[in-house]
This record gives structure tokens, sequence and C-alpha cells, in this order.
């Protein structure tokens, strides 16, 4: 396995020298190996073992946000990728941020890590001012809370051997700072900067124990759930500075992360939809945040309370703005063939979220259940109609046409 | 002889045809609701694709909160037991949590839309929500039978005579009303 998270961290790299020897190949090379180590990834994290070698270590989360920015890397669109060889440099140095740590998360080689990925990314694309000042004040934040953390322990460490400890205002800084790493990385879905959306997930993620302690933060909570209503909401401004399904659903997956009750896997549901939606960037793609959503439901009707209350009342509205924003959108292009393992983990979310077992302990048994008997139906029902011949509704209308095309005009 | 509707607003089973997607979720919540297999806020959700209407969707989410909220659970696997051992819940327990799953199954009978098909997708549902117990005696049967067919025949109603634009409200207000009386329960 050591073999394999090697080459995991590799192939980027690999992918942007064949892009600098051979430059007119280098968009390919740059896809190919983004998706040689998503496939990597993958393998790890179906072994689920802690893996480490040298100073880098896989463990299942690890390996699932890596993989995640490999595929965001290698669905990236034609027109925002000014230079593929950085994109490269950038996914390498993402996957280096989150494995950085012999047996846990190194955070301030995490932080060092990422500010190579934002300043490779920036180099990638066409540097925007909307994705690299929230960046760096991201990094910067994150990295004082890292430091302060450092300062009290004695240890890098993320998170602490101790989450006990009274240690809620380092940790809520990094949270912060990851909150505002993910909205740079969403400023615009498909392009090379969106590696930032899991990396700031998988950093909000290894920080978030320690403020939740035993019960959760439920001013945190609320904030951050509210920040996800009005980056939902914000769909329907125009023009749009975010792609919006990709802030609300991660914004909502900090709020998770930190608010009372058993809402961490529903958290990492979520995230993994933020992910999936920057990389595939259809209307759609916000549903892919209905398993999460129901997870949370649960996990927040079974702790009961007003934040728990309020943290939900807020999810619905990114909910319902999501939907209302999809609804409207115009029909996009068919997606590119590179998006097709993205497009296939989304349907896997959609239909078992239950066998995403890297996410923790969540009650949506009876979503798969559901799920996959409504999938077959489905599938069964428009089999058959399609084999039958017939059209799903109106067939009177063309049993009966009007006696000639301007028949309609001679009765008015 | 042809005849034009009189306004924009007259419904009267007004038929517009199901999209390919629509239809597939409409199948997937009937295998559902007809199974009591699955969650009960999935259902929502597909209900509300199905019916390709964004108030038809939150309501019927309103109505799976409902029952979220009543029986701690989303299993309509669950739900289904819940009733059979303790009764239907629309006549169990509480006045309150009654009474929320009479204003769930009323969310989901008014966000039905015209045609017989999906009068009966939203009717079986709604009967599922308020007199939906598993089916493992001739007396279960019975309940779930005619709970379903007075749900089915008033979404039959609903979905022919009364417009949209009172519907929909009122099916968004009913599924908040029940969210409101399980909380206050």
């Amino acid at each position: 396995m050591g073999v394999l998270l090697d080459l995991a961290i590799a192939a980027p790299v690999i992918g942007a020298a064949a892009g600098v020897v051979v430059p007119e190949w280098a968009e390919r090379a740059m896809r190919l190996a983004a998706l040689g180590a998503a496939a990597f990834w993958f393998a790890l994290l179906v072994d689920g073992s802690v893996v480490s070698v040298s100073h880098l270590h896989s463990a299942p989360l690890v390996a699932a946000t890596a993989c995640g920015a490999a595929l965001l890397v290698a669905t990236v669109d034609d027109a925002t990728v000014a230079r593929p060889v950085w994109a490269g440099v950038a996914l390498a140095a993402a996957s280096v941020a989150v494995a950085a740590g012999r047996t846990a998360t190194d955070g301030m080689g995490a932080v060092a890590a990422l500010a190579v990925a934002v300043a490779t990314a920036s180099l990638a694309g066409r540097p925007s001012v909307r994705v690299w000042v929230p960046a760096a004040i991201g990094l910067a934040v994150a990295a004082v809370g890292i430091i302060a953390l450092r300062s009290a322990t004695n240890s890098w460490q993320l998170p602490l051997a101790d989450v006990a400890g009274s240690h809620r205002g380092d940790a809520l800084a990094v949270v912060a700072g990851a909150a505002l790493l993910v909205l740079a990385g969403s400023h615009r879905a498909r392009a090379p900067s969106a590696v930032l959306v899991p990396a700031g997930a998988f950093l909000a993620t290894q920080a978030a124990p320690m403020v939740h302690r035993a019960d959760g933060l439920a001013p945190a909570a609320i904030v951050l759930a509210g920040a996800a209503a009005v980056a939902a909401v914000g769909a329907w401004a125009r023009p749009r500075v975010l792609h919006h399904p990709t802030a609300a659903l991660a914004l909502l997956a900090f709020a998770a992360l930190v608010a009372p009750g058993a809402t961490r896997a529903p958290a990492l549901l979520l995230a993994a939809a933020a992910t999936l939606a920057c990389a595939l960037e259809l209307p759609a793609t916000a549903a892919l945040g209905v398993p999460g959503g129901g997870a949370l439901a649960v996990a927040l009707a079974a702790r009961g309370g007003a934040t728990p209350f309020v943290v939900g009342a807020l999810a619905g509205v990114v909910a319902l703005a999501l939907a209302a924003a999809a609804r409207g959108e115009r029909p996009v292009p068919r997606p590119a063939m590179w998006s097709a393992p993205a497009l296939v983990l989304g349907a896997w979310l959609l239909v078992a979220p239950g066998t995403w077992g890297w996410v923790g302990p969540v009650s949506l048994r009876s979503y798969d259940v559901g799920a996959a008997r409504a999938l077959a139906g489905a599938a069964l029902c428009i089999v058959t109609l399609v084999l039958l011949g017939r059209e799903p509704g109106g067939w009177y209308a063309r049993a009966f046409p009007p006696d000639s095309p301007g028949e309609d005009v001679v009765r008015h | 002889m042809l005849l034009e509707p009189l306004g924009p607003n007259v419904r009267t089973r007004a038929h517009r045809p199901l999209t390919t997607l629509q239809l597939g979720a409409a199948a997937g919540a009937a295998v559902m609701a007809l199974a009591s297999a699955g969650d009960v806020l999935l259902l929502g959700a597909l209900l509300g694709v199905a019916a390709g209407d964004l108030e038809a969707g939150a309501a019927s989410v309103l109505a799976g909160l409902v029952v979220l909220g009543r029986f701690g659970t989303t299993s309509l696997t669950a739900l289904a037991g819940a009733q059979h051992v303790v009764g239907p819940a629309g006549t169990t327990g509480p006045v309150a949590l009654a009474a929320a799953s009479w204003c769930a199954a009323a969310a989901l009978t008014l966000s039905t839309r015209a045609g017989f098909t999906m009068a009966a997708l939203f009717g079986v549902a709604a009967a599922d929500v308020v007199a939906g117990p598993a089916a493992q005696s001739a007396q279960s049967l019975a309940i779930r039978l005619a709970g379903s067919l007075v749900a089915v025949a008033l979404a039959w109603f609903v979905g022919g005579w009364v417009p949209p634009r009172l519907a929909r409200p009122a099916a968004v207000l009913a599924g908040t009303l029940g969210v409101l009386l399980v909380l206050a329960g």
C-alpha cells in the first residue's frame, strides 16, 4: 500500500513533467495523471487502513479528500486553464497537504502545502482577486490557529489527541480559515482553484472535533448555517460570484461539523456532495446534498433543542434555494468524458450513501433500501414504456390532431 | 364543438404530460409508498420531482419531517411497523401529534397534480403517513386499504378541482402546521 501512496502523490508531478516535455499534450497529460491519482487514492480508500510513508500518510478521510481533489483537476474546464502544468503541481501540493504527517495530520505541514496549492492553482488558471485574496486570508487565519494550538500543546497534530481540551478558540480559527479557503475554491466550478474545496473541507474536518468537543458550539453552527443559506440564496443574484451549490453545501457541512449532536457523518456526506457538485457543474448537482441533508435532519432531530432547530431551519432554506435555482437553470452541454468518474461517484452517493463507510456511522439504511427500490422501479417503468413504444403522456393530443396547421388561427 | 377555458387559472384536469424524469421519480416514489420501504424524506423529494413543483416538494418534505419528529425515524418500514403495533398515526397518541399526522397527510394530498396516476401516488403516500400500518393482519390491511382509497379519492378531487395557486400554498401551510404541532407536542 505504501507504493500506492507514493504513486498517488507522484502521478500529478509525472503528468506535469510530461506536460513540460511535450507542451501540446500538457492538458491531456494533466487529466490522465489526475485520473491516475484518483484511482490510486480510491484504492487506498477501499483498503481503509492507515498507510505511512516517510512524512506522509493515508487514512480513509485523507484518501477520500485527495481522490476528490484529483477528480476536480481531471474535470477542469478548458476555458479556465491557462497553464495545465501548474494545475498538476497544484494537485500534488493539495495531495501533500491532506497527507501531511506520519500517522496523523500535521497542521502546519498541511497549511504550508496548501499555500503552495493556492499559488500554483492561481498560476494554472487566470489569477483572480476573488480567489487568492480570500485564500490568502484563510490560510493566514488557519495558520494563526495552528500556531496557537502548537503553543498551547507543543504539537502540530490535527486534531489533538486530547480533543476535549480547552482549545476551542484556536480550532475555530482553523475552521474559519478553512471556510475562506472553500469560498475561494468555489469561485468557479471546474477551475484549477477548485482543489481548495476538498482541501479546505479536510482542514475543517480535522479541526472540528476540538470545536465540537462534547456537544457542539451553537453560535458557530448557526453562523455557518446562515452563511450557507446566504450562499444558496445568492444563486439568484446576477452576476454570480460563486458556484453556489458548492459553496452552500460546503458551508452547511462546516455548520454540521460544529453543530450539537452526532452530525459528523452527515457533514462529511455534505462535503463530498460539495466536491462532486464542483466537479460536475450541472444544475441538478445540488441534489447530491439529499443524503447528507436527510442524515443531518435525523441527527439534529435526535439531539433536539433550539440550536438544532435553527440549524435545521437554515438547512431547509439552503435546500429550498438550491432547488429553486436548479429549476431556473438553462440546460447545460453534455458533460465531457473526463467527468464520467465523478458522475459515477455522484450517482453512487445519491443511491447508496450508506455504503460510504469512510464517513463513519450514519443511519441511512432505510435510505439505501428505498433508493435502490425507487431506482429499480423507475428503470422498470421507463424501459417498459420504451419497449411498448408509448410516450408517457399526451396520447390523445396526437390521436386527434388539428385538421390543418391553420385550424387554430381560423377558430380564433 | 371546441371549448376554451375561461381564464388562465382554470385547472380542471388540464393535461400536462410528464417528462421522463418526472415519470421515473413517480414510479420510484410509488414503489416506496406501496411497499412502505425507504426513507420518508427521500419519498418527499421524489414526490416533489414527480410533481415538478417546488412548493409540492417542500410540502412533501415537511410531511416527512412531521414523521421524523413524531416517530424519531425516517424509515417508512418503521413507520408502518409502529402503526401496526400502536394503531394508525391519525387516531392514536396525543391530540397534537395525531393532528400533526393529519396535517402531513393533508400536505401530501394538496401537493398532487392532475391525473389519476399522480393522485394515486400522492394519495397512497398520504395514507402511509396517517393510516398506513404494515399489512401483517387482516385488520391492518383493511385499515391501509380504506385509508389509501379515501386519500386517493381526495387527491383525485384536489388534482382536478382545486386550482394549484390555492392548493400549493395550502399544502405548504399544512406541512408547516404539522411541524409546529410536532414541536409543540
